[in-house]
């Protein structure tokens, strides 16, 4: 039987952690319902006009979807800080691929299905009570009609940020921040959602300070232009634009776009392959 | 079966081994005794592949335990001194725990479930810790794994279910397993273990199979004051002084495990005399 991967083995596996784990995943998505309504019907006291609109949903959609998936992330890997759950996690006949793609199944694939169903069938709820709210008020257009509010679509974003674009960046950010959270499950054992959070900005203002000021004292007199790709000279250092060959800002580009989640994935895994307790 | 051979390992502030070496056969049930603190769980931590060595090396049936591969863990049980089950009814733990261990007999599980009078109408988190105790020792078992490490297993036991751990562990020993209980209640292994090895400041201190000992000391309680005198150890009773004595007829006596332990522990040297004569 392979010992790095096997699909029955890993299927066992899932069973397990779901059979594990259930009253608590449903719990949590009881517990998401009703946050959302909560929130929803605050929304609603203290919005009077079009309290339901379309940014209020998809910065709803969105900011729930962070919050609530980077504190699931970091509670992926929790067991490994408790002595007899971690020789329990480490114990278990499964190799460390599987009990690693067990934790991204439930924490980022099952969790972004069961979030979004959950977030749809609140807020297709409380998008009907606000336009028969709405309907009762009034509440109305400049045509005299009550305002009627549809369901967001969260696939796409907002047209005049791109659309589809920005919901793909969105969903990458999402991925790279939930993965960042899963390895701070493991290396923190205590506050570990504190901690990568602080981690994170950290390396965030460390980036930001290399650009802003370790690289600008290498740099002629000018500034990067448009992207970090190309630099504007200025005219008093002579004038015009460096910029890194096409294929080289395309590599790097790509890599910053899709390579955080892998390589925070790898890191977890071997992370989770030195871990003693 | 478990070879260890010049085992280094130490805490951050605490050196535990400095160049243990020992061979576990199987057929054989091994009492690992030494006081708190003297690196009895963290061996058997080390064979179980969840602590590694610092140097050295530790063998587990070929395997080297730290790569923690599947084909390795389903051929050994740990039962930890402090454990965790999941929150689930006995039954469910067969259906979803049993599946990893190829060697399982469920037949042998109900036996020892019934021999240990564990309720099965309870879920695991609702049992007192002496029934998940026993529920996690009958699992162990009825694993059938080549290798079984048990700590402080009887910790938390009442009298009862210790005289039915001794009954439960005597029927489950054959060649092909080797099991090694951690302890320091020394008394409940009487009858049990068939070799003792004493562990003091991260070395062998003694290592001899019932049999040896049998041969070599006799356990008795004395009135005369010179026999007392020349006893390798000795302690006053109500009943007279009971005495570790030197073997010189041959004779037949019940090890005391405790007296022996004592007496190796505050007078080693006499002892090793007499195993090395």
């Amino acid at each position: 039987m392979n010992q790095v991967f096997n699909f029955n083995r890993w299927l066992l596996y899932t069973g397990k952690h779901w059979a594990e784990n259930r009253k608590k995943y449903l719990l949590g998505l009881v517990a998401l319902a009703a946050l959302l309504i909560l929130w929803f019907s605050i929304v609603m006291i203290v919005e009077g006009h079009r309290p339901m609109n379309y940014n209020i949903q998809l910065v709803t959609y969105h900011v729930g979807q962070f919050v609530i998936g980077m504190l699931l992330a970091s509670l992926l890997f929790h067991d490994l800080s408790d002595n007899p759950k971690g020789i329990h996690f480490l114990m278990i006949p499964a190799s460390i691929t599987e009990k690693l793609l067990t934790a991204i199944f439930f924490g980022l694939i099952l969790f972004v299905i069961c979030y979004t169903a959950v977030f749809y069938a609140v807020d297709t709820l409380m998008v009907q009570i606000a336009n028969s709210l709405s309907a009762a008020k009034t509440d109305i257009d400049q045509y005299g009609r009550p305002y009627i509010e549809k369901v967001v679509n969260i696939f796409t974003g907002p047209s005049h940020l791109q659309g589809d674009y920005f919901f793909g960046m969105l969903f990458l950010i999402f991925l790279g921040l939930q993965t960042a959270f899963m390895l701070g499950s493991i290396y923190f054992t205590k506050y570990s959602f504190i901690k990568t959070a602080i981690s994170i900005l950290v390396v965030f203002l460390a980036f930001v300070l290399l650009v802003g000021q370790v690289l600008d004292a290498f740099m002629p007199n000018g500034h990067f232009y448009n992207s970090l790709f190309s630099y504007s000279v200025a005219y008093s250092e002579g004038g015009g634009v460096v910029m890194l060959p096409d294929w080289l800002g395309d590599v790097l580009y790509f890599c910053f776009r899709f390579g955080f989640p892998p390589v925070f994935i790898l890191t977890t895994w071997f992370r989770l392959k030195e871990k003693e307790v | 079966m478990i070879d260890i051979q010049n085992l280094h390992f130490g805490y951050r502030r605490k050196k535990i081994f400095t160049g243990l070496s020992l061979q576990l056969q199987p057929g054989h049930i091994y009492g690992l005794l030494g006081k708190n603190g003297t690196g009895k769980s963290t061996l058997l931590r080390n064979i179980a592949g969840l602590l590694f060595p610092d140097q050295g090396t530790v063998k587990v049936m070929n395997h080297n335990p730290a790569q923690r591969l599947p084909a390795f863990l389903q051929d050994i049980f740990l039962v930890p001194e402090e454990f965790y089950l999941p929150d689930m009814p006995v039954q469910h733990l067969l259906k979803y725990m049993a599946p990893f261990y190829p060697k399982f007999n469920e037949e042998q599980f109900e036996r020892y479930i019934k021999e240990f009078d564990i309720p099965r109408s309870n879920t695991l988190q609702k049992m007192s810790y002496g029934q998940k105790k026993k529920v996690l020792i009958s699992f162990g078992l009825a694993c059938n794994t080549s290798v079984l490490l048990m700590d402080e297993p009887t910790n938390g036991l009442d009298i009862m279910s210790k005289s039915q751990f001794r009954k439960v562990m005597a029927g489950n020993i054959d060649d092909t397993k080797c099991v090694v209980i951690s302890t320091h209640q020394v008394k409940d292994l009487e009858n049990l273990i068939d070799r003792i090895t004493i562990i003091d400041e991260g070395r062998i201190l003694f290592d001899q199979t019932i049999e040896t000992i049998a041969r070599k000391l006799s356990f008795h309680i004395s009135f005369d004051s010179e026999e007392i005198k020349q006893a390798v150890y000795h302690e006053s009773s109500l009943r007279g002084s009971a005495v570790v004595m030197p073997n010189a007829t041959d004779e037949e006596s019940k090890i005391d495990l405790e007296l022996l332990y004592k007496a190796i522990i505050l007078n080693g040297k006499a002892v090793e005399s007499v195993f090395n004569a």
